[in-house]
């Protein structure tokens, strides 16, 4: 056999056994997105945050900094999470579904967010404050 | 003269390592792993031995050049391959260097630093698409020296060996003389992090000298932990998405670029460069640092 075919086919071999043995000692424990620790990593990434109005909304949050009026949209990322400053023109387009928002961004690395809201009467209060980024 | 590929035949000592890292992380405790950010490294990676085929034969066409062009004709001693490493490890520093300030080269660097884990699997997410930014020209010199051709290859090989061990937590520090001269696990975890004080920091292949001559040094501070990944990080595993991201951040850029000027900074300025100055770059992240840190009382004596 070809050396080159026979070291990529035993590469894939070794990727094979090796997130079998991921699995095996680490199963999948999406955690989702956890309010404390995305209050706890804004306040490492960003200078001054403090927490303001917040949501938890099924597997995404919003969080606002009470101390420049900066909102940040939060989604569960396997285990962890990823967050993004949202500023005027980065929502693509916001939909609503009943107690839910669905958010597109302007991001290839974060193209979408569902904010699944306890109630409707939450979702319009968000919904309304999402409209000043919408492109 | 023919020598072996250094990281086809450390393959199996990598399989062997991150499954020992996994166990030491399970039970020790110290690390994390999760599937599927290990399969999004791994596919990575096995996507760069197809892509390095193309870089392979850059060498193969070099070393045709080369014959005919170089400047002198060192050789093959042992003093010559020693001076080839270490001729290498500079290149590599200039060349990982500009990888994190000019946004053309990090669009493939930065698959390696989109995972926000740091162990032994991310030494294996290797960038896909080097070939596409010629990032290799910056060992071109050494082509012309004089070094054969075939030894570049192979102690570049080696360097990459040698940084797949320090891509690890299951390692605190190295002895001192150590941590002095070599890049190490401490060293590298801060190069990965996107914490302020670290960013851009730590360039270096295998002799961390460079980054101290140089002036990029940055020493792990215990009271603030390394927090990995990219300032923007990915909310995906998919191995295309992770390839393509920051191409594509560039092509929408590119497209709404009004000047020449502009089109200029979008490709060769500084990651998150932007005409207004609205987006994060290492410059304006440590600026909003500092400015807060400014505005904040001292401390009472």
């Amino acid at each position: 056999m070809n050396p080159l075919a026979l070291y990529l086919l035993v590469s894939l071999a070794g990727i094979a056994v090796l997130v079998g043995v991921n699995a095996l000692l680490f199963g999948r424990r999406g955690r989702g997105l956890d309010m404390a620790a995305l209050e706890a990593r804004l306040g490492l990434d960003e200078p001054g945050f403090r927490a303001g109005n917040k949501v938890l909304a099924g597997a995404a949050a919003l969080i606002e900094n009470a101390a420049d009026g900066a909102l940040y949209v939060a989604r569960a990322n396997g285990e962890g999470f990823v967050v993004r400053k949202l500023g005027r023109g980065t929502l693509k387009r916001l939909a609503r579904d009943g107690a839910a928002l669905d958010l597109r961004l302007a991001d290839f690395a974060f193209p979408r967010a569902r904010l699944a809201f306890a109630g409707d009467a939450e979702a319009s209060a968000w919904e309304a404050r999402l409209k000043d980024f919408a492109g | 003269m023919h020598l072996v590929n250094p990281t086809q035949l450390a393959t199996p000592a990598f399989i062997f390592l991150v499954v020992a890292e996994m166990l030491f992380v399970r039970f020790a405790g110290r690390g994390r792993y999760e599937v599927r950010d290990t399969a999004a490294s791994l596919m990575l990676g096995f996507l760069s031995v197809l892509s390095g085929l193309a870089v392979g034969a850059f060498y193969l066409a070099m070393d045709k050049f080369n014959s005919a062009h170089a400047l002198a004709d060192f050789g093959w001693t042992w003093p010559v391959f020693l001076a080839a490493f270490v001729a290498d490890d500079i290149a590599y520093y200039f060349w990982h260097r500009a990888s994190h300030r000019v946004r053309w080269l990090w669009a493939d660097h930065v698959q390696h630093h989109s995972s926000q884990h740091f162990n032994l699997s991310t030494a294996l997410r290797q960038p896909v698409t080097g070939v596409l930014t010629f990032g290799f020209l910056f060992r071109v010199p050494l082509f012309f020296l004089g070094f054969p051709v075939p030894m570049l290859a192979f102690v570049h090989g080696i360097n990459l060996v040698y940084q797949f061990w320090i891509h690890t937590e299951a390692i605190g520090k190295c002895p001192a003389w150590f941590e002095a001269a070599f890049n190490t696990p401490s060293h590298h975890r801060v190069h990965h992090a996107t914490n302020a004080r670290y960013l851009d920091s730590n360039y270096a292949g295998v002799f961390i000298l460079w980054d101290r001559l140089f002036g990029t040094f940055v020493a792990e501070d215990a009271s603030d932990p390394p927090r990995y990944g990219i300032v923007h990080n990915l909310a995906t595993f998919n191995p295309l998405r992770i390839v393509l991201h920051e191409w594509v951040g560039i092509g929408r850029d590119l497209a709404r670029a009004r000047t020449a000027g502009e089109a200029r900074g979008y490709l060769l300025g500084p990651p998150g460069w932007s005409p207004d100055a609205s987006r994060d770059t290492t410059e304006t992240i440590r600026a909003r640092w500092a400015d807060f840190r400014g505005a904040q009382p001292a401390p009472a004596e």
